[in-house]
């Protein structure tokens, strides 16, 4: 105890000269909008270009988790350079919704290879890596989705997509140094759902996966269901990590969601039960032979409407989201 | 010409230059609560000005959602500073090389986290910083009063029943100190599942004594309650509903909550079907009726009322 209270002058100490970002990770670096939070030494969540997009960096330059819109690229690139003049190296992203991956191509254009480009297996490496870009990685699902045909072309520009896709359920790296690992979430969101871990930073990626602007978006039509949704909620849930035994102190693993603030375990697990009961209620529901009228009309989310149905049709997507996955034939 | 010192005291003391740089009052020292309201009956939000939406989470909300193996150790948020049996332990922080004081802490409990009130000027963090136990708290001196504005705070509950709210909610407190009597006044805004204000107020004695805060360590147990698993009640299944009409005879439209509830008016509109209950039931175990029937336990293993 004696040793502890000790830490805690010597941690506030340094607080107070400003040292250690140890009472709270603070706003920094403001670009056009854009919310840059520094979540760690060597992380921030950069909000507002669209999804949340992860910056981790180190000795070997930068990993970018997810790359918000296109049309926001501009503005993340500038972001980037304000907090690291290291080159970005990695782009991985978490789905292959347009507001996470809209930004690939720019973000990845205005990073590096690791690969030389300039040697003598140049052409090779420069159609590796779309003429010497930062790596896109990102499940098979991923690249399936945005080179699906859409109209006269494709849901995305071709230099756009992962040059680096993998069908593996579990996928690493080690930059920086830290591990990084990415977990893939089946038929969650969609289809294409993965976590990010970055082992030392003690951050996690979560991807759309988690949404604290909103009810989660189940997006049928990509794959996405509500077993999924709450499974992968429950896997997040065992990946973090909470600040115990000494919970007065703080600490533990950060959760970053797709859309809103910088979550922990706790978060999480709030998020999960009001996922659950709604999946309950409607259940329930169900099990009486209500339609899916009749079910909207008996407002079956309604304990959680004022803080996740704001956004206008959210409440009913989910619900319709839900009802459609319990009712699905097997 | 002479200029006597008491003048030039005085003088200065209107200009302002003598006034302290930060705090007015010493807040600092160990302080026993002089009472509290927190409240154990299941389906009471008397008094609480919830909307539908706050209504519906506290009847939905299971006491056993306690025992869930991540909540075990979560316990409360900065809301337990009214509703908690424990005292006060409040220091204050200087710079470093200086007697400017930038922040107080209000030291944690075993079921709370410490405060830190930062009066030195600091902005809160972003809206998309994380929300710790301890919520983010920025404060500032109006004359005597040490007024203090918390914010990032998780999720949880205004009374120990399960009467939620969000984490969005903001606390505005004002630390008024009477002698060896202090005084916390709070508003409590939460936009998610109130109306109107909520408003507090506690009473602390200063004492010599020692007073331990249990500020220590937690180790999740198994409670019962299986991972993954949420206890909870089923819109209309909640059987603690009527539990205030059962034993105090208050009638559901006032302990279902709303601002109607908080106001003195509201009496006139139950008097005429209020029925006193016949024995005291709160006075030191001198009785009253026969408990009210077990109620059924909600899915998931049950846990006692903490």
């Amino acid at each position: 105890m004696q040793s502890r209270r000790r830490m805690s002058g010597i941690v506030f100490a340094l607080a107070v000269i400003g040292l250690v970002p140890v009472a709270w990770p603070q706003t920094g670096a403001n670009a056009d909008a854009l919310d840059v939070v520094q979540v760690r030494p060597n992380f921030w969540l950069i909000a507002g270009a669209g999804g949340n997009v992860g910056v981790e960096v180190g000795a070997d330059g930068v990993v970018l988790t997810d790359a918000g819109s296109a049309a926001a690229a501009s503005r993340l690139i500038a972001a980037v350079a304000k907090l690291t003049d290291k080159p970005i190296r990695y782009i991985i992203n978490t789905s292959a919704d347009a507001d996470h991956v809209g930004g690939n191509a720019a973000l990845a254009k205005a990073g590096k290879t690791f690969f030389n480009v300039s040697g003598p297996r140049a052409d090779m490496a420069r159609a590796m890596t779309n003429g010497g870009a930062a790596a896109v990685l990102a499940s098979n699902d991923v690249l399936r989705r945005m080179s699906e045909t859409a109209g006269k072309g494709t849901a995305f520009p071709a230099d756009g997509w992962p040059t680096e896709a993998f069908f593996q359920p579990h996928k690493t790296l080690y930059l920086n140094p830290e591990g990084i690992e990415i977990f893939r979430a089946p038929a969650a969101h969609s289809d294409s759902d993965s976590f990010v871990l970055f082992r030392h930073a003690d951050v996690i990626m979560a991807g759309d996966v988690l949404d604290t602007t909103r009810f989660p978006v189940i997006d049928t039509a990509k794959g996405g269901t509500i077993q999924g949704e709450i499974a992968a909620l429950n896997r997040l849930i065992d990946m973090a990590i909470p600040g115990e035994p000494l919970v007065n102190q703080g600490g533990g693993t950060y959760v970053i969601s797709g859309h809103g603030r910088v979550c922990d375990q706790a978060d999480v697990v709030e998020y999960r039960d009001m996922v659950v009961v709604v999946r309950d209620v409607v259940q329930d529901m169900i099990k009486r032979g209500m339609t899916l009228d009749q079910i909207q009309a008996a407002s079956p989310a309604l304990p959680f409407e004022t803080q996740y149905g704001v956004v206008p049709g959210a409440t009913k997507a989910f619900v319709e989201a839900i009802y459609k996955g319990l009712t699905a034939k097997k | 010409m002479k200029i006597s010192l008491p003048f030039v005291l005085i003088t200065a003391s209107l200009a302002g230059l003598c006034q302290p740089a930060a705090a007015q009052i010493d807040l600092s020292g160990t302080w026993v609560g002089t009472g509290q309201e927190g409240e154990l009956l299941l389906g009471d939000f008397t008094g609480i000005p919830y909307n539908a939406a706050g209504r519906a989470r506290g009847y939905s909300y299971s006491q056993s959602q306690l025992s869930e193996p991540e909540r075990v150790c979560l316990f409360y948020t900065q809301t337990q500073l009214f509703n908690g049996p424990f005292g006060l332990k409040i220091s204050k922080q200087t710079a470093p090389g200086s007697d400017k004081v930038i922040s107080w802490t209000l030291g944690g409990w075993e079921d709370r986290a410490p405060m830190i009130i930062w009066v030195d000027g600091r902005p809160q963090p972003s809206k998309n910083a994380p929300h710790e136990r301890t919520g983010y708290t920025t404060g500032h001196w109006e004359g005597d009063t040490l007024v203090s504005y918390t914010t990032h705070m998780k999720a949880g509950y205004l009374r120990r029943n399960g009467s939620p709210h969000s984490d969005q909610a903001t606390m505005t407190m004002h630390f008024l100190r009477h002698a060896d009597l202090l005084i916390l006044a709070a508003e409590f805004d939460d936009p998610v599942y109130l109306t109107e204000p909520l408003y507090w107020s506690r009473s602390f004695r200063a004492t010599r004594n020692a007073v331990e805060m249990l500020d220590g360590p937690c180790i999740q147990g198994d409670e019962g309650v299986p991972e993954g698993a949420v206890p909870h009640y089923l819109p209309g299944k909640n059987p603690f509903v009527d539990e205030m009409n059962r034993v105090f005879h208050i009638p559901v439209i006032a302990s279902q909550g709303g601002a109607e509830t908080m106001y003195p008016e509201f009496r006139k509109k139950i008097k005429d079907t209020f029925v006193p209950v016949e024995r005291c039931l709160t006075c030191g175990g001198r009785g009253g009726p026969p408990a009210p029937p077990a109620a059924p336990p909600a899915p998931g293993a049950p846990a006692p009322p903490r």
